[in-house]
């Protein structure tokens, strides 16, 4: 492409969505733009799978000089970004079709994904900061487009963490900048190891950022937003939206510019422990969507950890870089073929020809995102192996071992996943229309070729030999445990599930309840019905003070205590 | 202690009053009464200011400031009343009621 | 042809054509709505004819009645009276737009759309007066003008509260203003001149130079509610019309923030003021806090609007502490700033709660559920208003509190950021409050029907304070212009 055509490509890509938006409001043209929607990601598209040399634009007039533009890691994150969006509005143009709310939703998923297109070619902190927040609050609108009270409470404990992480964010920024002397993203993340308050400024900016990509012990409102939105929507938030906290972390962090060993053992620890929690905590859901929410943040422990290895050894850094986008996109593509999945299931107890389509379908995914042989997720998991040796934290033996087991349990979850789906239970499911076929299969396609994208892991995991042999032994050992399991429960006719747990809880708490009976002991103290946080004491005392306030004469000694103040001082 | 450091005293002694006056005494009237003397206390700094020249003709600058000082504030007690009359005849009442200073809801 | 056109007195026209229309309307009460619509349309051109002339051309400064200063009156130009003429054009036109809508023709209390219009426009003609007056006398006598007309504007509604509440803010304001006027005579005792540029240039450090700080700066804090003298806000700003409500908390309080911010870097840098504003800043402080909490409890929807309008002055209030040496023009611009888009943003705001109030009859925050049907564009308003005031990018406010935090790490006063960010959360949280209605899907039986003139305009506003932020060089450089500061404004912006 020549440069005019890409520059204009590239303001395009966050703007065309935006530009339906403004047609979609007008009554005469409504029908068409309703059409169009689904392809409004098709600029980015067309921007990634063809991209020109250096592709960037400068814009001094807007926002105090904004900096757009496309990188290496730009262009994979802007790919995944833009083939999900593509794939869930085509899926979503079906979906939607007799929702009453239908308008309400394609506006809020038209900024929704202008936000997230756009913090992919977001080169300054303040255009990045824009786009991530226009994202992460018309999200909001996704998140409770079918109004139920699940969906509700759902949004509200998003919005609640979606504000705590724009506040985070905004205190972690200005330092950076500050110290940067520059509002360029390349210029903070090389100055960030010198800054003054290093430490707190990377604490911030893990939280702010963490709380988009589930990171324990701010996951909580993962699990219940991406199960509440509409399907479609949950496969973006689960598999692109999730992608633009790594993207902020890849970013702004000092890597590939400076050693920090303690960062790097903090966050090895901790995509080790969401690795293993996410699996842990799927292992006991019986709702698909949720089930695959913690699956997400399981997943995205794996990139959190070859972050952390990047902060032992800059150097290696520019290798380690491809292998972290390589997995962004895998995963990304997986997980939303999973949640355009749960869509299809009404199709797998139909007998026929449909059936066997559907199950491969489900399937393929799955087996990528547990990482058997020559799929995406085995060439994802050899990219990374290599780096295992520069971890401060573990030995690199050790490390391997706990991978394994990570794979396993990810094995495990797919496997509970394909037997949830396949349970008569679902049988309701209505048939999926040609427009939510259209989606997945796109998605499915870009799942299957993913694995041979130019480019991604010829510089990292080309020298050393791929032994598909250690793909697969987890997923085998995995495979065989979920049979087994299944095997066994289904001769007691029993579910394999988390009631256990659940009555466990239950019975628990009826005898911590009888034995306070037992001991007379009063009740605990419970929020009268219908008080609401607005009403808290605190908020109540200083009503009283302010209506003391409003009195003229005690306001007129407030005056006159200022006035000597100001004429003492 | 010159007469026009008198009048300056008076002036700010009169201010005084008027905001405490103004603070705390509860009949609408006497609130517009207090902020007149509190405008006067005021202009008598002016004409203070003015006077204080050797010339015996005194500052003009600060008499036309004094004469735009009367008329805004007589604008404002005629509003003012305007306003306590209507009170008047609403509620009967020349005092901002109590429930008013304290809720709003 | 252009030269004619650059060099008419364009400032002069802004103060003279309000209040000439103000008569007119009282006059002729069947024709206001007409007159008070054709000066809304004219005032926007000659505010923009203004701003051209002064950036195109090197015109002599106009003096009023062609006497010389000191004993003339000299019309300011400056960047700080440019921007503010032209926000409160546009706010003027968009509150007199949506007034032809609020106060119809065929209304049951005629006295309300009689009186409205002539006041309305008096109102704007002082404000106009007050931005481009140069001298303190002139400034307390237009401050005085903003005043009155605000008083008769609250008091239409005519009810015990209403008049309660006009009284009260009379007394307040003359309360103000007096001790305002106090001040200033001290200094024309000292210097013999009213005139801000040449006080500036004379002024000596002296106590009752300071005494005369302290009365000025006592009666305009009054003015401008900030906390604890800001009791008189949320009723007045309540009482009123949802025109007057978005006109007082848009253009009356920054009225006297105006003054102070003029007296502050032009004539009080002389003067020792760093403990007064440190004071200043300490009591900002405390309102941006004081008034989100107070907004999160209220239960309606105009009250939670004017309680937010306490927090926003807490902020503008910051500029004092922040402008020190190294980051004076810094802290300038993000007061400047934050008025102008505060001043669309919370108009906006204010106006769509008059419209919910006037077609549901109440204000009542659990009254909002499905406000204005599927996709309502109150609630899209709204939003957009509301980014401003909580300061999300891309908004004007954004930047301002972008530039106060980096103003207060330059000058090492770092507690000033985790006051903006808490305001921030509140800010957030009280928003969010009224949203979660709005967004409820609650079938209504009917959906009122509301003319567009209290629909579309208010849109306008709250894009308009988008932009602010969006293209931020413009209003700046603007600003900028004869600035009594001069420096670097933030990272990567030295205009």
């Amino acid at each position: 492409m020549s440069a005019t055509v890409s520059t204009a490509m590239l303001l395009l890509v966050p703007v065309f969505p935006l530009l339906l938006i403004g047609a979609l409001t007008v009554t005469r043209v409504r029908h068409m733009a309703l059409a169009m929607c689904p392809l409004a990601p098709l600029p980015g598209l067309v921007l990634a799978l063809f991209p020109a040399a250096n592709v960037s634009v400068a814009m001094p007039w807007l926002l105090v000089g904004s900096h757009w533009g496309m990188d290496h890691t730009g262009q994979i994150f802007l790919l995944l970004t833009a083939l999900l969006w593509l794939a869930a509005g085509i899926y979503a143009r079906s979906y939607t079709r007799n929702s009453p709310q239908r308008l309400r939703f394609w506006i809020f998923f038209l900024l929704c994904m202008s936000g997230n297109l756009g913090l992919t070619l977001a080169l300054d902190m303040i255009s990045f900061y824009l786009f991530f927040t226009l994202m992460s609050f018309a999200a909001y609108g996704l998140i409770i487009h079918d109004n139920t009270p699940f969906a509700l409470r759902a949004g509200r404990i998003y919005l609640w963490l979606v504000i705590l992480g724009e506040v985070l964010l905004f205190a972690a920024l200005l330092p950076a900048a500050r110290a940067a002397d520059s509002l360029l993203l390349r210029d903070v993340a090389a100055t960030l190891a010198n800054a003054e308050g290093m430490n707190l400024i990377l604490a911030l900016l893990l939280v702010a950022l963490g709380i988009k990509m589930g990171a324990v012990p701010l996951h909580f409102w993962l699990p219940l937003a991406h199960p509440a939105a509409p399907i479609p929507a949950s496969a973006v938030l689960s598999g692109a939206m999730i992608k633009a906290g790594l993207l902020g972390l890849l970013r702004l962090f000092p890597l590939g510019f400076a050693t920090l060993p303690g960062w790097s053992a903090t966050l090895l620890s901790l995509g080790l422990l969401m690795a293993f929690f996410g699996v842990l905590m799927g292992l006991l859901q019986k709702q698909p969507k949720t089930l695959l929410a913690y699956s997400s943040i399981s997943q995205i422990g794996f990139p959190l950890m070859a972050i952390g290895l990047g902060l032992a050894a800059p150097q290696q850094w520019p290798l380690l870089a491809p292998v972290v986008g390589f997995y962004a996109l895998h995963h990304g593509l997986a997980k939303g073929a999973l949640f355009l999945g749960v869509g299809m299931t009404g199709h797998l107890n139909s007998p026929g020809l449909m059936r066997h389509v559907t199950l491969a379908g489900l399937m393929l995914p799955a087996l990528a995102l547990a990482g058997a042989p020559f799929t995406s997720g085995a060439l994802a998991k050899a990219g990374l192996k290599p780096f295992l040796m520069l971890s401060p934290l573990l030995d690199e033996s050790l490390l391997t071992l706990l991978l394994g087991g990570a794979a396993v349990g990810t094995t495990l979850l797919m496997g509970r996943l394909l037997l949830i789906l396949w349970s008569p239970a679902r049988a309701a499911v209505k048939a999926a229309t040609s427009g939510m076929w259209g989606g997945w299969s796109l998605l499915l396609l870009a799942v299957v070729l993913v694995s041979s994208y130019p480019g991604v892991l010829t510089s990292s995991a080309a020298g050393a030999d791929l032994k598909w042999i250690d793909a697969l032994w987890p997923v085998a050992g995995g495979a065989i445990i979920t049979l087994l399991g299944w095997y066994s429960t289904r001769k007691r006719g029993a579910h394999l599930g988390a009631k256990d747990l659940d009555v466990l809880l239950d019975a628990l708490l009826r005898r911590l309840a009888n034995l306070a009976a037992a001991l007379k002991l009063p009740p605990p103290p419970r929020l009268p019905r219908g008080a609401r946080w607005q009403n808290l004491p605190l908020l109540l005392l200083l009503q009283d003070s302010e209506q003391q306030l409003r009195q003229l004469s005690v306001a007129g000694v407030m005056f006159i205590l200022l006035l000597l103040a100001l004429l003492l001082l | 202690m010159t007469t026009p450091l008198l009048y300056a005293g008076g002036g700010i002694l009169l201010f005084s009053i008027g905001l405490h006056a103004l603070l705390i005494r509860r009949h609408l009237l006497r609130k517009i009464l207090a902020i007149n003397i509190m405008g006067s206390g005021v202009f008598m700094v002016f004409i203070a200011i003015g006077a204080r020249g050797t010339d015996a003709v005194g500052d003009p600058v600060t008499q036309v400031m004094v004469l735009t000082g009367i008329v805004v504030s007589l604008c404002f007690t005629a509003v003012a009343i305007a306003l306590t009359i209507r009170m008047h005849n609403l509620t009967n009442c020349t005092t901002f009621a109590t429930d008013e200073e304290s809720s709003l809801d | 042809m252009t030269e004619l056109f650059l060099h008419q007195q364009w400032l002069i026209w802004l103060t003279l054509l309000p209040l000439g229309a103000a008569v007119a309307a009282f006059l002729a009460p069947q024709q206001a709505r007409w007159i008070g619509l054709a000066t809304a349309l004219l005032l926007p051109v000659c505010a923009l004819a203004g701003i051209l002339s002064v950036t195109l051309t090197h015109a002599d400064p106009i003096t009023a009645g062609g006497w010389p200063t000191p004993l003339g009156i000299e019309l300011r130009r400056d960047g700080l009276a440019l921007v503010m003429l032209a926000v409160t054009a546009l706010v003027g036109f968009i509150i007199s737009c949506y007034a032809l809508g609020y106060f119809p023709v065929h209304d049951r209390h005629y006295d309300k759309v009689r009186y409205f219009w002539p006041l309305w426009l008096f109102l704007w003609g002082s404000c106009n007066a007050l931005f481009v007056s140069g001298d303190l006398f002139n400034l307390y006598v237009t401050l005085e003008l903003v005043t009155l007309s605000s008083v008769a504007l609250i008091a239409l509604e005519g009810g015990k509260q209403a008049l309660a509440a006009a009284l009260r803010y009379l007394f307040i304001g003359l309360l103000g203003s007096l001790s305002y006027l106090l001040g200033v005579g001290l200094l024309y005792g000292s210097y013999a001149t009213v005139d801000i540029a040449l006080l500036g240039e004379m002024i000596s450090a002296t106590r009752l130079n300071h005494a005369a700080m302290a009365l000025m700066v006592a009666g305009l804090v009054l003015k401008s509610a900030l906390f604890p003298l800001h009791f008189w806000l949320p009723q007045a700003h309540t009482m009123a019309p949802a025109p007057v409500s978005a006109a007082l908390s848009a253009l009356v309080v920054k009225a006297a923030y105006v003054i102070l911010l003029r007296l502050w870097f032009e004539v009080f840098p002389a003067l020792d003021t760093f403990a007064v504003g440190h004071l200043l800043g300490l009591l900002g402080s405390i309102a941006i806090v004081w008034g989100s909490l107070m907004a999160l409890r209220q239960e309606r929807l105009k009250l939670l609007i004017a309680y937010s309008t306490v927090a926003q002055i807490g902020y503008l209030y910051l500029v004092f502490p922040l402008a020190q040496p190294e980051t004076m023009a810094a802290a300038w611009t993000g007061g400047v700033l934050l008025m102008m888009t505060h001043a669309c943003g919370k108009s906006a705001m204010f106006m769509v709660a008059g419209t919910i109030h006037h077609t549901a009859g109440s204000d009542r925050l659990s009254r909002l559920a499905g406000a204005g049907g599927p996709v309502g564009v109150l609630a899209v308003v709204f939003t957009l208003a509301a980014t401003t005031i909580i300061g999300l990018p891309p908004s004007g406010g954004f930047f301002a509190k972008w530039i106060f935090i980096n103003a207060a790490l330059v000058t090492g006063q770092w507690w000033y950021l985790p006051i903006i960010l808490s305001g921030t959360l509140l800010a957030a949280a009280y928003i969010a409050r009224v949203l979660g209605w709005a967004f409820l899907d609650v079938k209504r039986s009917s959906y009122p029907v509301i003319p567009w003139v209290m629909k579309w305009p208010p849109l306008v506003l709250s894009v308009i304070a988008l932009l602010f932020g969006l293209i931020a060089y413009e209003p700046i450089q603007i600003a900028l212009i004869g600035a009594p500061v001069h420096g670097s404004i933030m990272v990567e912006m030295t205009p």
